[in-house]
């Protein structure tokens, strides 16, 4: 079974510059502001950053859950944003989505095998007979047994094999494109490496793109092949996984990999008080800001807003054109950062000797100018 | 840092024939005799359900001295919840059934009254909750949440029970406390409000803290700074902790000793670095190899461990993990491994067929070499079924939400 011929190397998915914008009262939040990026057929492209980023409402915004503000995001060259309700509504069978909480992501009151059977009654895709034979091979393919779980409710059932319902629920409809919003984070370690491994088989045997959303680094790099980081509402850093681990353009990714706690790793002998040391102490020096640049419809402040760095330079980050960041040269939002050409390169950290580097332009939320941070520090 | 102590109220409060002056009641570590803070030994507790007695814990015991770390690691449905309950006291009135000790500073906290309970909680012993959002009372301010046990316990007046809670805010860093004090727990993000709960736990500056999955379902940076406040709390106040979670990576930097938990017993006990360099039982060694590695490259597959934990009602004969564990005979199938320890005392584990350099040791027959781990079978793992009907009396403690 294949889901969707993928045409030539073009990208199944380009989202262009897309903004997303929430009312809060009489201030504007922008959600996503300016992120581009595309998904090739076949490729799995991660999505991290922390709660608050943006990165849920990026997904949202692309299956037009969440109508976005500006900005185009084209599937198999039609642009969604476009679609009449009528259009969308059908050309969406062609995204499905998976969610991060994979309980009350199923109706409590059907059973598994109508919750799996539901996007083809929907269309009345097939006969009945065919419908279920269907609703089988999915179930055995997300490793539930038919014959023991159709009958039964979600909350018979735990968490993990939840998810693997949710799963086959959204394999249903033969999707081109998979949005997965954190659909390990409510998993216990051993689960998720079964889930996590179970969406690697799937991607084999269906050849799945999937748009991969997690907070965790080390999740996302193991099921990805290429990883967008998502700080503010902007992309920070595109790179492949490998080089992403290897050598982080961008301060705020090296921040999120010194985060995650790993057994073993760098684990450290207990100090001369015999306390265990502390291995992994991340270095989040700075205060973290508002979670999404708000921009305050008075001016003044909005002015106020850009001097410290939160507004940024409209446009975001721009996306070199077919897979130019596999090469090495990745974009990255950080002027600071090597990796962009034509800006300065970042001395390695620690090294001595090293100058303090040149400061960088004022968009850039970690490293604000020395005015800017004066300024920071006085108020 | 200004941690709330009242006198007459912390003598009170405090165990009869503990450390002579209330000074050292509060800190333990001025003047207070050495040796473990909390003992438990061979704790049990079952509840009796429609369809059996589900035994959640299963004769644990284990021991933590006075400004250390344990962590508790287990799957869902370990009885690692149902365990930090236990030694609270925290559980349902009628169908339970509990048995052994867990001595707090020699006062057993499984005998004790529900009076001197309630003297206990929040004063000596204080429980960080899983879910910040269900635990904080909903409809009353953070400054009421907070002032409340201090009013209680260390009988403050309102305004200096309200200075001792901006105090307490700032040290579990919320920024402005004094306008937080007004905030409802919706007005808060899950870190903070997971702030609030710590800052409630330590009002009255306990000496032990159960922290139950305190960081699961934040994120990881959220995660690591709830972590580096908690161990900078306890080092400040010399208080133990017990860490409860699902996830080795969490406890590995940061408790000195490490109690894995598999079907409401404990499987391996060691320091922390001597269960990372020398992991003696096959489910620790799974459980640590089945979380993704930054260091490996994308793609690589993660050993799941097949299937799932067991069910606590007529748990069958021999070692609880078998019929998961790559390297079973039939001994483990029949017989039930003892905690014993081979090297180091202070390492102790349940296995007949303890693992040395990641092979098992002492496997009967020529053909010792182990079958190859099963990796969670792909497209076909093995069948599910679905998890036993939800029964009225919490099972494990972990029911899915």
């Amino acid at each position: 079974m294949t889901i969707t011929a993928p045409d030539g190397d073009g990208p199944l998915l380009r989202v262009d510059d897309l903004v997303v914008e929430f009312t809060a009262g009489r201030s504007t939040v922008q959600a996503v502001s300016g992120v581009s990026l595309e998904i090739r057929a076949g490729e799995t492209l991660g999505l991290v950053g922390e709660s608050g980023c943006g990165k849920s409402t990026l997904g949202r915004a692309i299956v037009q859950v969440q109508p976005p503000t500006s900005g185009s995001v084209t599937l198999d060259g039609v642009d969604l944003t476009t679609l009449s309700d009528r259009e969308l509504r059908r050309f969406r069978t062609r995204i499905q989505m998976i969610f991060q909480d994979p309980i009350s992501s199923l109706n409590p009151r059907r059973r598994v095998r109508d919750i799996v059977a539901e996007p083809l009654v929907i269309w009345g895709r097939g006969t009945p007979d065919e419908r279920k034979a269907k609703v089988r091979e999915m179930l055995v393919a997300v490793g539930i047994d038919p014959d023991a779980a159709g009958d039964r409710h979600p909350q018979e059932f735990s968490g993990g094999q939840c998810q693997r319902i949710s799963i086959a629920r959204a394999l249903m409809s033969e999707p081109a494109l998979l949005i997965c919003d954190e659909p390990v984070s409510a998993l216990d370690v051993s689960v998720q490496a079964q889930i996590l491994n179970l969406l690697a088989d799937l991607r084999q045997t269906y050849g799945l793109t999937m748009l991969f959303i997690a907070h965790d680094l080390a999740v996302v790099k193991n099921v990805s092949d290429r990883v967008a980081v998502m700080y503010l509402g902007k992309l920070a850093e595109v790179a492949t996984s490998e080089a992403l681990y290897r050598s982080p353009a961008h301060p705020y990714t090296e921040a999120l990999l010194r985060s995650i706690p790993q057994p073993g790793f760098g684990h450290r002998a207990p100090g001369p008080d015999g306390r265990a040391a502390l291995a992994h102490r991340p270095a989040l020096g700075l205060p973290v800001p508002h979670p999404v640049p708000v921009r305050h419809r008075s001016v003044r402040r909005r002015g106020a807003a850009a001097r410290r760095g939160l507004a940024g330079p409209p446009g975001g980050l721009p996306l070199p054109a077919g897979g130019r960041d596999r090469s090495g040269a990745r974009p990255g939002a950080c002027a600071r950062t090597r990796g962009v050409p034509g800006l300065t390169p970042r001395p390695i950290r620690g090294s001595d000797g090293v100058p303090d580097p040149p400061p960088g332009p004022p968009g850039c939320v970690r490293h604000p100018s020395p005015r800017t941070a004066r300024r920071q520090r006085r108020g | 840092m200004t941690v709330p102590t009242d006198a007459g109220a912390a003598g009170a409060a405090g165990p009869s024939g503990a450390a002579g002056t209330a000074d050292a009641d509060r800190y333990p570590d001025v003047g207070a005799s050495d040796g473990p803070l909390l003992v438990v030994e061979d704790l049990r507790t079952a509840f009796r359900t429609t369809r059996g007695t589900v035994r959640a814990v299963d004769g644990v015991s284990l021991s933590v001295d006075r400004g250390r770390t344990l962590g508790v690691v287990g799957e869902s449905g370990s009885g690692k919840t149902v365990l930090s309950r236990s030694i609270m006291g925290l559980l349902p009135a009628s169908d339970v059934v509990r048995g052994g000790s867990a001595r707090f500073d020699g006062e057993d906290l499984v005998t004790a009254t529900p009076d001197r309970l309630r003297r206990i909680w929040g004063a000596q012993i204080s429980m960080i909750f899983q879910d910040p959002m269900t635990a904080l009372n909903p409809v009353t301010r953070i400054g009421r949440q907070i002032t409340e046990s201090l009013r209680l316990h260390l009988d403050m007046d309102r305004s200096t029970a309200r200075d001792a809670a901006v105090e307490l805010l700032r040290s579990v860093g919320i920024p402005s406390p004094e306008q937080r004090l007004r905030s409802y727990p919706f007005q808060l993000s899950g870190g903070m409000r997971q702030r609030v709960m710590i800052a409630i736990a330590l009002a009255c500056a306990p000496r032990l803290m159960l922290a139950d999955e305190p960081t699961t379902g934040l994120d990881v940076t959220v995660q690591a700074q709830i972590l580096d406040l908690l161990a900078d709390l306890q080092q400040e106040r010399h208080m133990a902790v017990i860490l409860v979670t699902h996830d080795l990576g969490v406890v590995a930097g940061r408790a000195d000793e490490i109690a894995v938990m598999y079907a409401g017993k404990i499987v391996e006990r060691a320091p922390t670095r001597s269960l990372f360099a020398e992991t003696r039982m096959p489910y620790t060694r799974a459980l640590m190899q089945s979380i993704p590695r930054l260091s490996d490259p994308p793609g690589t597959r993660l050993e799941a461990i097949p299937g799932r934990p067991p069910q606590l009602i007529d748990r069958p004969p021999g070692c609880a993990f078998a019929p998961r564990c790559p390297y079973a005979q039939d001994r483990c199938r029949t017989e039930e491994p003892p905690l014993r320890s081979t090297t180091s005392p202070d390492h102790v584990f349940a296995c007949w067929y303890p693992l040395v350099d990641g092979r098992p040791t002492g496997l009967p027959g020529p053909a010792a070499a182990p079958t190859s781990i099963p990796t969670s079978a792909p497209v076909a793992p093995p069948v599910a079924t679905p998890v036993a009907a939800p029964v009225a009396a919490p099972t494990t403690g972990e029911t899915p939400r």
